[in-house]
């Protein structure tokens, strides 16, 4: 069946082999290497190098990575890491193969990409101390413990594939292991794990239902389609976890349309509770971050980065914004124009964004610390305005999918990059452009900032609103 | 209806719809050939024809999401356009499958698509409750949408435009994917806003459909269009 397959496929020959080694080799030299000494020679200061070494440090990577574990479960129930064509898993699923024999490939070329994106994390971080104190050792160290953590989170991920009705309790559990196990050193936590769950990989496999495999490979093929052609509304929407629960609980109440609309999405939302739950960490977590980020060390980093996560977070209260977008480009259904439509199902991603904030700031406060309110404002009122900009965004216009030929190719790919990536490019130069005013003293000038933004996002999405 | 240019009535608010050499044409493609027609109120019109022939794009038309390329069509007393607050309040369409929400139950969304047209939540939550019945699908109020069949999804569909208030209810193939029992069931709840003055425009491929309820009929030819080219 696999020469069958072979001899169907467009594999690489032996010249092209050899040309994108060559490719990937001189990338890794001029542009990966110089780029990572900057950033280790950059994050070698003494606040990072202290935090690193702290004696609290091992059990934040535990936990970190025993939460990273957890996560990986959640979302393997969704989209886990076997995803072949559909075709093939059609194929395979029925066959009288083991599916420890037919999906092994797959998945280790997916786990060897999880693998690989944790030695790059630890490669990172070994490198800032080992720039420091040349501890060879102990850089070494760094590294097998996360291809060990690495390995365990490829395992977990098809953990939840292999169990998608138990993977909200599957995964709560693993989080809970991982706190009891805090204390433990993080490299022989992840040593006496690792063999255990590796074992597992074969039963994971076997036990993976045919339904579920074709119903992942099909949404993850449908959702990279839609991408390659800029189409990232239904791309997402492809991959955006379906309510199975809930169903009975009450989603309608009486009263103005704001507080119906309002609890009905938050609601929905909650009906896929580990996609919320995810979120308001997350935005808490953003939130957080933006209340410190006066006073850190990288500060305009930090901004760009939390205005992203909050921007990436946000997403999962704007079902309602994106179903706006939708009903205003049919017209007719609901009784509101879309306009009032847009506004209505702009409470929800409010609201979360208040009470995660809120909640931040509280806790950050209860612990001694002292945040400062302006600059979450200050960027959470912008990136609210990019998603619901960004929702109304409509399909990638024709014109830019043309080829742009030039001496280096075709460079249509970046046309299309830059038309995708613009809604969470601006949240993150507004995050990093307040916090960087902020932090030089130019408070007036972070609020005109702000403000300007938000007010040309709400001209642009009238215009958008009007297209639909 | 008299497909009759000569001697048909200038448009006017007196009637429901009124088209004159209605056509669409995309460059130099012809997507409905010329049509002319008159539909008084609370009448039904069938638009029959093969594939291809211009029923859907003449919907469209109606609907006022198709600007037509030449002729003149009035709706309910005005050019149809979607962007009218005015006209959506008058006129109710089912041209693709509607947009749903995935986080609402059926007979929560309907319940919602009631409260934005004006009625208080009670009476929503009771009109979702007997449309969902009047269709044979009310053990499904408590279904998310991907749970639904492509057949449910259309049934479901029809009750989402019929949850709405209108005057004038366009309709594209509400048999699509449906049974006889089914497809019975659509033609009695249409019969029954027929019957309380709801006027009707509906393309279909359906002799059920079309006996049940049409007092004009529409034959567009796929010639016409064809020679049009």
């Amino acid at each position: 069946m696999r020469r069958a397959w072979r001899l169907r496929s467009t594999r690489r020959d032996v010249a092209e082999t050899a040309y994108a080694v060559y490719v990937a080799g001189v990338m890794a030299l001029f542009v990966v290497a110089p780029g990572v000494a900057v950033v280790i020679e950059a994050l070698r200061n003494s606040a990072v190098l202290d935090a690193l070494r702290s004696p609290a440090a091992p059990t934040a990577v535990t936990l970190l990575v025993g939460l990273t574990w957890a996560g990986a479960t959640w979302v393997g129930a969704g989209f886990g890491p076997v995803t072949i064509d559909p075709p093939l898993v059609r194929l395979w699923a029925g066959t009288d193969l083991p599916r420890r024999v037919g999906l092994r490939r797959p998945f280790l070329q997916r786990a060897a990409g999880v693998v690989a994106a944790w030695l790059a994390a630890a490669a990172l971080v070994g490198g800032v101390l080992l720039a420091d104190d040349g501890d060879l050792r102990a850089f070494v160290l760094v590294l097998l413990a996360s291809v060990l953590a690495g390995a365990v989170t490829a395992v977990a991920w098809l953990l939840g594939q292999a169990a998608p009705r138990r993977a909200w309790w599957l995964g709560l559990t693993v989080a809970a292991l991982a706190v009891l196990a805090a204390s433990w050193p993080p490299a022989r936590w992840f040593a006496v794990v690792a063999p255990l769950v590796a074992l597992a990989v074969p039963l994971l496999l076997d036990a993976v239902r045919g339904p579920e495999l074709l119903a992942q490979s099909v949404r993850w093929h449908a959702a990279a389609t839609t991408a390659r052609y800029g189409d990232v509304q239904s791309a997402l929407g492809d991959l955006r976890a379906l309510p199975r629960r809930g169903r009975r609980w009450r989603a309608l109440v009486g009263g103005p349309d704001v507080v119906r609309f309002a609890v009905a999405d938050l609601v929905g939302t909650w009906r896929t509770t580990g996609r919320f739950v995810t979120g308001a960490g997350a935005l808490a977590a953003a939130a957080a971050a933006l209340a410190v980020v006066s006073g850190a060390p990288f500060g305009l980093l930090l901004g760009a980065g939390a205005a992203l996560l909050a921007y990436l977070a946000l997403g999962v209260f704007c079902d309602g914004l994106r179903h706006a977008a939708s009903i205003g480009a049919r017209p007719g259904l609901l009784g509101h124009g879309t306009w009032r439509l847009f506004a209505l199902h702009a409470v929800a991603p409010t609201v979360m964004a208040l009470a995660t904030a809120g909640l931040a700031i509280t806790v950050l406060a209860l612990a001694g610390t002292s945040p400062d309110p302006l600059p979450v404002a200050l960027t959470l009122v912008p990136v609210l305005a990019v998603r619901a900009w960004g929702a109304a965004k409509g399909q990638i216009p024709v014109d830019l999918l043309t080829p742009v030929p030039t001496p280096m190719g075709d460079l249509s790919g970046l046309v299309v990059v830059s038309w995708l990536a613009d809604a969470p490019l601006v949240a993150a130069g507004v995050g990093g452009g307040v916090a960087w005013l902020l932090a030089v003293g130019r408070t007036t000038d972070a609020v005109v900032v702000g403000a300007v933004v938000v007010g040309l996002l709400v001209l642009s999405l009238r215009t958008r609103v009007k297209r639909l | 209806m008299t497909p009759s240019p000569s001697t048909a009535p200038a448009p006017g608010t007196d009637l429901a719809v009124a088209a004159r050499e209605v056509t669409v044409r995309i460059d130099d493609a012809p997507l409905l050939p010329p049509v002319t027609f008159d539909l008084e109120h609370g009448r039904t019109l069938a638009v029959t024809g093969p594939n291809g022939s211009g029923k859907t794009t003449l919907l469209r038309v109606l609907a006022g999401v198709q600007p037509p390329s030449g002729g003149d069509v009035s709706v309910l007393g005005a050019a149809p356009d979607e962007r009218s607050p005015t006209f959506r309040a008058g006129v109710a369409a089912l041209l693709d499958p509607p947009p749903l929400s995935r986080s609402l139950v059926l007979a929560e969304y309907l319940a919602l698509v009631g409260t934005s047209w004006g009625l208080e939540l009670d009476p929503a939550i009771d009109q979702a409750e007997d449309l969902l019945a009047e269709l044979g699908i009310a053990a499904l109020a408590h279904r998310f949408p991907h749970e639904l069949s492509s057949g449910q999804r259309q049934l479901y569909g029809l009750t989402l435009v019929l949850a709405r208030p209108c005057t004038l209810l366009i309709l594209d193939e509400p048999e699509q994917r449906l049974d006889p029992d089914r497809l019975e069931l659509v033609a009695r709840a249409l019969e029954r806003r027929k019957a309380a003055g709801t006027t009707l425009v509906l393309a279909s491929h359906s002799p059920t459909l079309v006996a049940h309820l049409a007092d004009e009929r529409l034959e567009l030819d796929e010639a016409s269009a064809l020679a049009e080219r």
